[in-house]
């Protein structure tokens, strides 16, 4: 007589089989992989790697080459994910120059016609400069332009071998230093802020991204902060979250004079009670 | 009659176990997520590399250029740059890009590769 009862224990080994075999496969011993695209990198790799083309474009000013770069990092909001890197770089007192060389990307991703200097060619003229006065006009003329840097997104396909060198035309971030021209802390503002806000703007009047903003820290130490991560507002609009109780200094730019004796306007209400305002300066290129 | 079942049992475990790898490993893998620098294909690891020559150009820079480079090659930072020298050959680099690698390649080397 044949067993009428379905041969349960042969389908329970094979389900017992199964789930041990997608947790071997998915789980203890997944394919482990190699020849991967810099989008699969965890975060704190592609931050490495962002830094670095941040790095990299403050010393080459090829912006083609650092927007091909960063697309293949295929970020959804490159804009944020640019200021937040940045951003977390100088809080973090990071390498400032990969926060200064994001914030001009950042900047540039609004501002299609923003060109930089290379700082490699600051340095070499710098170093010529201070090697022989005769190497001054050889190295001070400028290459010749190849060609201008692209400016739309690449694919994620090989694409570096054929980038322009980028041109060697006139710095926002380098030139004049710049100097304080108005200081307002508008108590009829009320708005209870204790924020340091700086614009930095050419002889224009344009904002200028990417300027290093350097304020003095009760402790004594130094903190740096850049301009251009607020694009929305302002290329040149940086702000600093001041404590109410301290003075501070602040320079603008590597040769601006410092500004000193910085503090949370305090203003007195018509109920009598005091509130702070923003305090808000403005510098320009000389 | 037992052992028969036995048998068949872990049989069936066997069946179920090999074909869960075929699926989990060639038909449907996971997804390659969190990966790391070195892990990247060669071409984008050469590029790393000539953005590490691009970014630290000074000599004073080349302690962190090497840590840079060691996101590639942990024990061997010349091994990373010599890796990128023969891709970007292949892929036909521009002098001036293998003249920057080039330069990175020799003051790793003469900087002792960080060790």
């Amino acid at each position: 007589m044949r067993d009428k009862h379905p041969p349960l224990y042969l389908l329970t080994g094979i389900i017992l089989g199964i789930l041990a075999g997608l947790l071997i496969a998915y789980v203890i011993l997944p394919v482990s992989y190699a020849y991967t695209t810099p989008d699969t990198l965890s975060s704190s790799q592609k931050q490495v790697y962002a830094s670095l083309i941040g790095r990299a474009y403050l010393y080459e000013a090829d912006s083609g080459r650092a927007f091909s770069r960063l697309a293949l990092l295929q970020e959804s909001d490159l804009n944020s994910a640019l200021v937040a890197q940045a951003q977390q770089l100088v809080a973090a007192g990071g390498d400032t120059e990969s926060a200064r060389g994001l914030a001009l990307l950042a900047a540039e991703v609004n501002q299609t016609n923003l060109v930089i200097t290379p700082l490699v060619q600051i340095t070499e003229q710098s170093t010529s400069i201070t090697e022989t006065p005769d190497a001054v006009t050889a190295t001070s003329t400028p290459n010749p332009t190849e060609g201008s840097p692209t400016a739309t997104q690449p694919t994620a396909t090989l694409f570096f071998t054929l980038t322009p060198r980028p041109s060697a035309t006139s710095s926002p971030t380098q030139g004049a230093p710049y100097q304080m021209v108005s200081q307002s802390g508008d108590c009829a503002k009320n708005d209870k802020g204790a924020l340091l806000i700086v614009n930095v703007l050419d002889s224009d009047g344009n904002g200028i991204p990417g300027v290093k903003i350097e304020i003095s820290l009760p402790n004594g130490g130094s903190e740096d902060f850049y301009t251009g991560l607020y694009p929305e507002i302002n290329n040149g609009y940086a702000d600093y979250t001041m404590d109410a109780n301290t003075t501070y200094t602040i320079r603008v730019g590597s040769d601006g004079q410092p500004v000193t004796g910085l503090q949370v306007p305090q203003c007195t209400g018509s109920d009598g009670k005091s509130y702070t305002v923003d305090l808000v300066l403005t510098f320009k290129q000389q | 009659m037992k052992k028969r079942r036995l048998i068949g049992f872990f049989l069936a475990i066997a069946l179920g176990l090999a074909a869960a790898l075929v699926y989990g490993w060639m038909i449907q893998p996971a997804q390659p997520v969190n990966t790391t620098l070195d892990s990247m294909r060669p071409d984008y690891q050469a590029d790393y590399v000539l953005m590490v020559a691009e970014s630290y150009p000074q000599q004073a820079d080349l302690p962190f250029a090497i840590e840079m480079l060691r996101q590639l090659n942990q024990n061997d930072p010349v091994q990373a740059v010599d890796q990128a020298l023969l891709t970007a050959q292949q892929l036909g680099y521009s002098d001036a890009d293998m003249h920057l690698l080039a330069g990175l390649e020799l003051r790793v080397r003469q900087y002792g590769g960080g060790e």
